[in-house]
């Protein structure tokens, strides 16, 4: 049986450097050296969607809103998602309300907390036939409780860490996985960055808002002050990525490798977000209702940002290119064509192959646009992180969601890329961070290299497997769970539009 | 939301048949234009937006106003010739003007946007009043947004025709100021998309009448005034600009203006200066949904904000 990838990386420099990675529910901390098991934490089950309710009532609503739930998220970017907040702010008018036409607010039906079997009825008649899970108990499902993000918290000696089905962002003490404290997230988390000198998390949601959370300081007090879930900004369309960035033009950008961010109080600082609907959108902080601009020129969704040392903006998303842009002045310098170096890497047996594969990665879904393009590779980009290659200077690595290899891309004095080669890998990249002038990787498929590392201090960088697993417990992915575990894995390309939507759903 | 359940297969038909007949200018009737009133904001639904404001051809919807930008083969050879041209035209000083109406083409933008207009009556009436300023309505439904271009079309037609005889005529649209070229509709999702067909500061007004209330709490997202979408607003109005809101809903009312007051970069107008407002008049009269309202002897709520300047 195969070993679950690794789906999340992170590491921790300094003198007693750590490796973090994520495999389904467990985050392993591992000493890079040995290899030996330092620590490990497992994320706690999720509570049932559509939890039990005493009354008849809210147990029907709650099962309707997990029959809407999985359409929803996967069609329009999480309106339903688990409202559970939501839902229990709203005072008992509303909730009654909710079923009813605005027009009809006059009209009977009278807003009763008791469960009336009458009411009931008159409220399924009114839906007619639009939902189709209205009779009977669905039991609830238990989802694995996946890590999403991983984050290295500099200075605090804390490792934020997202859960994907409790919605939760936690804060684990770097070497012994201990929580050290945790928030409820609104909605599921899409992406999470540092910012104001790395003393705050800004989260991104899948419904496209952005909060706040500021790490209490080592001192110990933890003033539960109100920066705890504020709430930023919002796009009308599920945020798929933000960095941060700010306005001098020597690098103090602390972007989600959580790399540096010293950047001095004179500085303006910047929120960059990017969605499902080709915006990437540059934002004041703290004056978040103040937009700076909207970088706007890309033609499918946007996965990934990167704000390089020389302050250039890099996108990434379901476009055959990556832009450069000057975010400061929302000026698209360069489009990378990526698309002829990507097939370029494959013969046309091999590229077909790729191809099909990528299409196995989200069964449960459907395309309903382009299946005449059968040799044709589905763009997006999985990641994007620079690093120190040596002598060299900088260099950007982009990675390709199920594409087995990465770009190396130069970065010219004036900010743009320029290809230089490409980097053939074990297996599709799931996972990867960057540290100093080393990448670090988690690939799909080969079980003899659960991690792999490449140093770019070499000439000719290329992957060497450093991790096969032998120190930790993992994760085996039985036959008949392959689909379910691809499609927790493989998030990108389902970003596309007319992608979305249940099999049933057209 | 456009596949409702089952269509009445007859009323179907006439409808097809009555868009398309020729009805001679003649302005078109609301009942073969019917869709339910609700759209989901959130899903994609199947629009067509320009990349950025740059790329956006207003020529289909103001004709008088603006030049094509895009040849009907729209290929990649074509695009650079066609950006050449563009920048010999932008480069002359006087530009060329519409062959019928005699306006200076290239030479406006649209600075006031309805959005979600429905049938189309606020622009109707904003168009005499502010006959030289470009008023763009919006509708995420696609029948409503076919009837208000039917109307505009109509309306201009009889305008034109009023014009070319000389006389005041009988028509609706006799010699009106503007002759309804400077309104336009276009069908798109104004929560998502208006950062693709406003650049920052452009517009001076916005029109929210009548929105959607979503009442559901967990559909508060939904609502078109919400504390992050304001910022957006923020961004494409100028500062001075106003954005006008009624509802006949009293939680709605209080609160889109529970959160415009809340937001730095707006506040509200006074009562006077609001009701001296002739928007306003307009607005709580003229819309269609404000007209029903009044029939159903319902009561409106009006609240305006200005966008101050934004802090250095």
């Amino acid at each position: 049986m195969p070993r679950h990838p690794v789906q999340a990386l992170a590491v921790a420099p300094g003198p007693t450097p750590r490796i973090y990675a994520a495999l389904a529910e467990t985050v392993y901390c591992l000493s890079p050296s040995t290899f030996e098991l330092v620590s490990q934490w497992t994320a706690p089950a999720a509570p049932l969607q559509g939890k039990p309710q005493p009354l008849k009532q809210d147990t029907k609503e709650n099962e309707e809103e997990e029959a809407d739930e999985e359409e929803e998220v996967a069609e329009e970017g999480a309106t339903a998602e688990a409202a559970d907040v939501v839902m229990t702010e709203a005072s008992a008018p509303v909730v009654g309300k909710r079923k009813r036409s605005p027009s009809a607010s006059n009209d009977a039906a009278p807003v009763n907390p008791e469960p009336a079997p009458t009411a009931d009825k008159s409220k399924k008649t009114k839906r007619g036939g639009k939902k189709k899970k209205n009779t009977g108990v669905i039991p609830p499902k238990a989802y694995p409780n996946y890590i999403g993000h991983m984050l290295l918290v500099p200075g605090r000696n804390v490792l934020a860490v997202t859960t994907l089905e409790d919605k939760t962002l936690r804060l684990l003490s770097q070497d012994t996985l201990q929580v050290v404290k945790e928030w409820t997230l609104h909605k599921r988390p899409s992406s999470i960055a540092l910012i104001d000198n790395d003393s705050t998390i800004v989260v991104g949601d899948k419904f496209g808002d952005v909060y706040s959370f500021t790490i209490p300081p080592p001192s110990g007090a933890l003033p539960e002050d109100s920066a705890d879930n504020k709430l930023l900004l919002g796009h009308v369309s599920m945020l798929t990525t933000l960095t941060t960035a700010s306005s001098s033009s020597s690098s103090s950008s602390s972007s989600s490798d959580g790399s540096n961010g010293h950047g001095t109080a004179k500085h303006k600082k910047y929120i960059i977000t990017a969605d499902r609907d080709e915006h990437v959108r540059v934002t004041n902080h703290p004056l978040t209702h103040v937009i700076h601009g909207f970088c706007l020129g890309h033609t499918q969704f946007v996965s990934r940002l990167l704000v390089t040392s020389s302050n250039r903006l890099i996108s990434g998303g379901g476009d055959d290119w990556l832009g450069v842009w000057d975010w400061q002045n929302t000026n698209l310098l360069q489009t990378v064509e990526v698309r002829s170096i990507l097939e370029g890497l494959f013969s046309e047996s091999e590229l077909k192959h790729l191809v099909e594969k990528m299409k196995t990665y989200n069964r449960r879904r459907r395309r309903r646009e382009d299946e005449d393009e059968e040799n044709s590779l589905s763009i997006g980009v999985n990641n994007i992180l620079e690093v120190e290659a040596g002598g060299r200077g900088k260099e950007v690595v982009v990675i390709f969601e199920g594409v087995p290899a990465i770009l190396r891309f130069k970065c010219n004095s004036d900010g743009g890329l320029e290809y230089i080669s490409s980097i053939p890998t074990p297996g599709p990249v799931l996972s990867s961070t960057s540290d100093g002038a080393k990448v670090y990787i988690g690939c799909d498929g080969d079980s003899e290299s659960l991690i792999c590392c490449i140093d770019f201090t070499n000439d000719q960088p290329s992957v060497e497997k450093i991790f096969n697993g032998h120190s930790i417990e993992g994760v085996e992915v039985e036959e008949g769970e392959v689909d379910a575990v691809n499609e927790r894995l493989y998030t990108v390309e389902v970003l596309r539009k007319g992608f979305g939507g249940m099999l049933e759903d057209d | 939301m456009e596949n409702s359940p089952v269509p009445n297969p007859t009323k179907r038909q006439k409808r097809i048949d009555y868009r398309n007949a020729d009805h001679h200018d003649a302005l078109p009737q609301k009942k073969y234009y019917r869709q339910r009133a609700h759209a989901n904001p959130f899903s994609d639904h199947r629009l067509s937006y320009p990349v950025s404001p740059d790329e956006m051809d207003w020529s289909d919807y103001f004709p008088a106003y603006f030049s094509k930008k895009r040849k009907l083969d729209d290929t990649a050879a074509d695009a650079k010739e066609d950006e050449a041209e563009e920048g010999d035209t932008s480069a002359a000083s006087d530009r060329p003007a519409n062959p019928v109406t005699g306006i200076p083409l290239d030479t406006k933008k649209v600075e006031i946007a309805d959005i979600g207009c429905g049938f189309g009556g606020l622009l109707i009436s904003l168009a005499p009043t502010f006959p030289e300023t470009l008023i763009l309505g919006m509708e995420i439904r696609t029948q409503v947004t076919a009837y208000v271009q039917d109307r505009i079309t109509a309306l201009r037609n009889q305008s034109l025709a009023a014009k070319k005889e000389g006389t005041d005529g009988d028509g609706e649209a006799a010699a009106v100021p503007g002759g309804y070229q400077n309104i336009g509709i276009i069908r798109g999702n104004a929560m998502k998309f208006l950062p693709n067909f406003f650049e920052r500061h452009q517009l001076s007004k916005m029109f929210f009448c009548f929105p959607d209330p979503h009442f559901k709490a967990r559909k508060h997202k939904a609502r078109i005034i919400s504390p992050t979408l304001l910022a957006e607003y923020a961004y494409i109005l100028r500062p001075g600009g106003i954005i006008y809101t009624i509802t006949d809903v009293e939680d709605l009312h209080l609160w889109m203006a529970k959160h415009l007051e809340e937001h730095p970069m707006f506040e509200r107008l006074g009562e006077q200066e609001q009701e001296e407002d002739v928007c306003v008049k307009i607005m709580r009269t003229d819309t269609e949904e404000g007209k029903k309202v009044a029939r159903n002897k319902g009561s409106k709520w009006v609240a305006c904000f200005r966008r101050v300047e934004e802090p250095v």
